[in-house]
């Protein structure tokens, strides 16, 4: 399974080390072209228990790569994690959706085939909506099957059991440690998808 | 691993739902805490009688500075706002929020309670600065309101923290940062224990006692034993959730216990009225010397 994950800070880098541990190939992707290029060269300038090692293994075998070059890393992915900031904006402390959405939009306009776009950022109700119907309006190929919305909480690495054979959606349930929510109509048209 | 298949809304809600129910539960605790201070009750005894109970878990119970960090702030706010948008008021979850705010806020005045003085010219030692242990993440981390607070009211800072300095760094202004917990707490007026980082957990009390001005720990973490500190080594020591302890040989900490037995209409003078804990500044007029005599 290919899989691109936008936004590679607490949240993203961790899941992308776990799902490149357990066989996927991500690309993390991030707009901190300084980030960017110590992770590749195996630097990682957060502190997570064990993602150092982690991160230089799954370089090493290439399955995990970073870039700021969204638009390859999107082009022909089977699955988009968007595990970009929301922080609260100004003084009132309305979640800040400026870089889910951007992130949203360069996804739709990059993407070349079907995909899954997973929202991995904590997103206010209804934020599904408007970033479905935003893609929706970019893409090109009208092809999108729709976004499905991931709870998670920070995934542990030393909590992640390693196994190749995973579907990404069982890998994303393992990795949460707590429960993960997909919408029905979504969760029917991923099916296909994991296989 | 259990899984739910429910709807994009639905999903939505429920990473907010957890987070401002976690907060809430951590708040309930916080505030359990503060009355165990005042009616001599263990606040740890009470987390784990709690805790007992299967429905309500033992899980963020564990009373303290407040909640801090890059979730639970922004998260808690966000859904307060979505709730006012459509007219719906979450009033546990604002009052969590306020209470939250107001502890972070007062925190130096625990300080300067334990101290019995202003805390201007003080050098204060903070241990751990990250919002929690485990983590480099600085943001919204309550250390940074208790500095700003220490700062504003006098007090020079010294700090210390495994892995979250570099981010610290950029952070805070005129913070002196430390290699180690030893030399960040040469000469100080007191520690503040804000992060339970293992490292900060079996600290050596002997070593930091030998080189401190006064030997004073805030205890914001529940961690160290307030008995062994007290008796062991003569600290005085306020543990959030305990009766503060103070150090059988030091004066200006005994002025202090007297002062919180004061009978209502009692105020306190002489050097602590400079406190702006609501509870310290009752309405009357004895003075703390007067007081003094009368033991
Ligand atoms: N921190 C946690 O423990 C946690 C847990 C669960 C959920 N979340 C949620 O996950 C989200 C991310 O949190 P985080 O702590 O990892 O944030 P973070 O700030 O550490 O990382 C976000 C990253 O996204 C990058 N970015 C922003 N816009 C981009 C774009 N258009 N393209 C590519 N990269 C872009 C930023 O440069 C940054 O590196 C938030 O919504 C947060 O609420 C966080």
């Amino acid at each position: 399974m290919k899989i691109a994950i936008i936004g590679t800070g607490y949240v993203g880098l961790v899941s992308g080390a776990c799902f490149s541990a357990w066989g996927h190939h991500v690309v993390c992707v991030d707009v901190d072209k300084t980030r960017i290029d110590a992770l590749n060269r195996g630097e990682v300038a957060i502190f997570e228990p064990g993602l150092t090692n982690l991160v230089e293994s799954n370089l090493q075998s290439g399955r995990l790569q970073f870039t700021i070059n969204l638009k390859s890393a999107v082009r022909d992915t089977d699955i988009v994690f968007i595990a970009v900031g929301t922080p609260a904006s100004g003084h009132d402390g309305d979640a800040d959706l400026s870089y889910v959405l951007k992130a949203a939009e360069q996804t739709a306009l990059a993407l070349c085939g079907p995909a899954l776009i997973v929202t991995k950022s904590t997103v206010p109700v209804g934020s599904g909506e408007r970033l479905e119907a935003l893609m929706r309006s970019r893409s090109a190929r009208r092809r999108l099957r729709g976004c499905v919305k991931s709870l998670s909480f920070c995934a542990k690495v030393r909590q992640s059991p390693i196994s190749a054979n995973q579907t990404v959606l069982l890998s994303a349930v393992i990795a949460t440690g707590h429960g993960l929510c997909f919408s029905h109509s979504i969760a029917r048209s991923l099916r296909p998808a994991c296989r | 691993m259990p899984m739910i298949t429910t709807t994009r809304r639905s999903a939505e809600l429920i990473k907010y739902a957890a987070n401002a129910f976690l907060a809430t539960k951590i708040t309930f605790i916080n505030e359990m805490a503060d009355l165990c201070e005042k009616v001599g009750a263990n606040i740890d005894e009470i987390a784990i009688g709690m805790g007992m109970d299967k429905r309500i878990g033992a899980a963020f119970l564990n009373a303290g500075p407040g909640y801090g960090g890059s979730c639970f702030p922004k998260d808690t706010m966000a859904l307060l706002r979505t709730a006012q948008e459509c007219g719906v008021s979450l009033r546990l979850v604002e009052e969590t929020i306020a209470s939250n705010t107001s502890r972070k806020r007062t925190l130096g005045n625990r300080l300067r309670a334990l101290l019995g003085e202003t805390l201007q010219f003080k050098k204060i030692a903070v241990l751990g600065l990250t919002f929690k242990a485990g983590t480099d993440d600085m943001r919204d981390a309550l250390s940074l309101t208790l500095i700003q607070t220490l700062q504003n009211a006098g007090a020079n800072v010294h700090a210390f923290d495994p892995r979250g300095m570099k981010n610290a760094h950029m952070l805070l202004r005129d913070v002196t940062f430390s290699s180690n917990p030893y030399e960040c707490a040469e000469g100080a007026d007191a520690i503040v224990l804000m992060t339970d980082w293992q490292s900060l957990q079996n600290l050596d009390f002997k070593r930091l006692g030998a080189t401190m001005k006064r030997r004073v720990l805030l205890d914001l973490r529940g961690v160290y034993d307030i008995d062994t500190l007290v008796n062991r080594y003569g600290f005085t020591v306020g543990r959030v959730g305990h009766p503060a302890k103070h150090a059988p040989e030091n004066s200006v900490i005994r002025l202090k216990r007297r002062i919180s037995y004061l009978p209502p209409g009692v105020e306190v003078r002489n050097g602590l009225r400079n406190f702006r804990d609501p509870s310290f500044t009752k309405p009357g007029t004895a003075s703390v010397r007067e007081e003094l005599d009368n033991e």
